[in-house]
């Protein structure tokens, strides 16, 4: 009863629920009334809330024990204001949440949280049904695989599959549409394994990784790249697998592969099988290491567009090395790592201290060029080669430092913007005065104590006026005395440096003062 | 008579705003816009699915972003969004709950990235780890799945519910 009354007052103060439904997209002229008539109603009610929470305070507490009625009505139909506000307030939210925003929302949840939004209501599954999602699977892939959300994987990480998981993976129906990413590196892959792996529909998977296999030799090998399965892969990794494994490389399914990394455990001499580039012509990215390189095939012309090469911790015959930078069977070569090359304290990595040499004018495409912890000492005229070099980093071992002054000091460093170096003030002092380094925008020293650098060495400088960043041994800040802040600040030549990062140590002020 | 121009925004409850150019040029709409036309005056650019109120915050966040572009929000989220955005973001999106959806309808409209994924991501933070009934609730949805649906979902989900 009570409730009845309660519900037809509420009623009456709107003019008609079905009015203001209608209106709930573009505004119509009845709704800016209603809302003004509500605005006023609100208003009075308000100021007479008031008046009214000030009167009770006068009335005698036995006022309420005998008209509890009018009181709980009262209090009912405040509740019943409260509710209404609250659940248009909400249907604001959810109807303006509409497919497109759900969208853009869900792109930020995981896969779990995802989960729960396809309880929530039929047009969130829909939604989350079209997010593509990136999924790490173990033995849960028999599960996964039934699911609507399978057509939405991008990336599959696999983990502990048993031979069940890949038969799972490549159940009749299943399709791996939008699957461009696969690693199923560390897990064991046996020849069974393999048989289920190569039936799988993805005919969009350009990156398949497959790190560190177990139980993963030649016949399982030749089984998986002899196979078509691979002919889609753009981007393949084979590092840390059995050493014969280049052997294996060379199919016809393999022909496509345009980014390939292949290390393996430690150096022990292994031999770079040259298997791995037949084939190969559209192979723009190769990252090899822990091999022995006899006879590199990559400048006999195989690999044309080949624009990226690092090569880390192997063991290369010096004019090898030096050829392959002047190859004009490389002639898209732009960037060049070499990590740990020819180095005497790497074990059984045979040492090549013979002088290499350049035949005169030839040139390389190189525009970055990166030697890390190399012996440089056999390559005294290596700069004079690359007039093409934007970006370089330099760190020489110990044996071969005295090779950078030979570096800076070479006339064919006019286009570098870049300069990463292993050194001290000698190096600086060359830097800051020959003049081809003009174009240089930015300059780190690695392994350099920072408040040693000589601050007259920068006063001096004149021919850097492009430089905008300094940095020294970590990225970001760099600390250095108040005398090379101050030849920073007043050059200039280095108008064009941001400073902000580059301060002076409290303790070297301090001790400033009290001299 | 101020070297920066000037592009006057109409929300569509009609209250004129004026904003630098170079601000309001974060929007991909009006960016747009603006080029169609000539570049005389300061040009009236109407916004008739956008109220005043979110016009507002979407101008703030204009006015700082311009100069500090935002950095891009992981996806998907790790933690909190709290914790990869930055002081100013975070006062910023105190806000109620109504507004911060208006926010995603407006930078959706006026195409604004950086402002869709910050909003975005603050509502998929705020579903993060709750259950399919808290959801409901937060945002006011009626469940509309038989319970033979819901248990079809729940064998579907299968693979990525913990367990």
């Amino acid at each position: 009863m009570t409730n009845n009354t309660k519900k037809r007052k509420h009623e009456s103060s709107q003019p008609s629920a079905a009015d203001h439904h209608d209106g709930h997209d573009g505004k119509m002229f009845d709704d800016e009334n209603i809302e003004s008539v509500l605005f006023e109603e609100m208003t009075t009610v308000n100021s007479q809330l008031i008046s009214l929470a000030n009167k009770v305070k006068l009335v005698d507490s036995r006022y309420f024990v005998y008209n509890s009625e009018i009181i709980d009505e009262f209090v009912g139909n405040i509740y019943e204001f409260l509710k209404q506000v609250d659940i248009h307030r909400k249907k604001v939210s959810s109807t303006r949440l509409n497919s497109d925003n759900l969208f853009s929302i869900f792109q930020f949840l995981n896969v779990n949280d995802l989960a729960y939004c396809r309880y929530v209501s039929k047009l969130w599954k829909d939604v989350v049904d079209r997010v593509e999602i990136q999924v790490n699977a173990s033995k849960n892939v028999e599960f996964l695989v039934k699911s609507p959300q399978i057509k939405n994987v991008t990336s599959l990480k696999l983990s502990g599959a048993l031979v069940s998981s890949f038969q799972s993976l490549s159940r009749k129906g299943i399709r791996w549409d939008k699957l461009h990413t696969l690693d199923i590196s560390g897990n064991n892959l046996i020849l069974s394994s393999v048989k289920h792996l190569t039936k799988c529909q993805m005919p969009n998977l350009t990156e398949l990784s497959l790190r560190q296999l177990q139980k993963f030799k030649k016949t399982e090998a030749d089984a998986l790249f002899g196979s078509a399965f691979m002919s889609t892969v753009k981007k393949l990794d084979v590092s840390y697998n059995f050493d014969g494994i280049g052997s294996c490389l060379g199919t016809k399914y393999l022909k496509q592969i345009t980014h390939l990394t292949s290390h393996t455990y430690g150096y022990r001499g292994n031999e770079f099988q040259n298997e791995v580039l037949k084939n190969k012509p559209n192979l723009e990215y190769l990252d090899i290491g822990n091999y022995q390189i006899t006879d590199i095939s990559l400048s006999n012309g195989n690999c044309k567009n080949l624009t990226y090469l690092k090569i880390t911790e192997c063991s290369i015959n010096n004019q090898d090395f030096a050829n392959l930078l002047i190859s004009p069977n490389l002639p898209n070569l732009t960037t060049v790592k070499w990590v740990n090359a020819n180095v005497q304290s790497y074990r059984n990595m045979v040492f090549d201290n013979t002088i290499a040499k350049f035949p005169p004018n030839s040139q390389s495409s190189i525009t970055n060029l990166k030697l890390d912890d190399s012996n440089l000492a056999p390559f005294p005229s290596l700069i004079d080669h690359c007039p093409e070099l934007k970006q370089l980093r330099l760190r020489p071992t110990k044996e071969s430092q005295n090779v950078l002054s030979n570096y800076l000091n070479s006339t064919c460093l006019s286009n570098l913007e870049y300069l990463s170096i292993d050194g001290g003030n000698k190096e600086l002092q060359i830097i800051c005065t020959n003049p081809i380094l003009s174009n240089l925008k930015e300059l780190r020293f690695t392994n350099i104590e920072e408040t040693s650098i000589d601050a007259t060495i920068l006063s001096n400088c004149t021919n850097l006026i492009n430089l905008t960043k300094l940095e020294g041994n970590r990225k970001g800040k760099m600390k250095v005395t108040s005398e090379c802040l101050q030849a920073l600040k007043t050059n200039p030549t280095f108008s064009k440096l941001q400073t902000k990062d580059i301060y002076v140590q409290e303790e070297t002020l301090k001790l400033e003062n009290i001299r | 008579m101020s070297e920066t121009k000037q592009v006057e925004l109409t929300s569509k409850d009609k209250v004129s705003f004026k904003v630098d150019r170079d601000v309001i040029l974060m929007s991909g709409l009006v960016k747009d816009m603006l080029e169609e036309g000539d570049e005389d005056e300061t040009p009236i650019i109407p916004i008739p699915n956008v109220d005043s109120k979110p016009l507002q915050k979407v101008i703030e966040y204009c006015q700082y972003h311009h100069k500090e572009p935002a950095q891009e929000i992981e996806k998907p989220l790790k933690g909190k969004i709290e914790d990869v955005i930055c002081d100013w973001d975070k006062k910023f999106l105190e806000i109620d709950q109504s507004l911060l959806i208006e926010l995603i309808m407006a930078a959706n409209y006026l195409n604004i990235k950086d402002l869709l994924d910050l909003t975005c991501a603050k509502v998929a933070s705020m579903i993060k780890g709750k259950s399919p009934e808290q959801i409901r609730e937060m945002f006011g949805i009626e469940n509309d799945f038989t319970p033979e649906e819901e248990a079809k979902i729940r064998e579907e989900n299968k693979w990525c519910e913990e367990a």
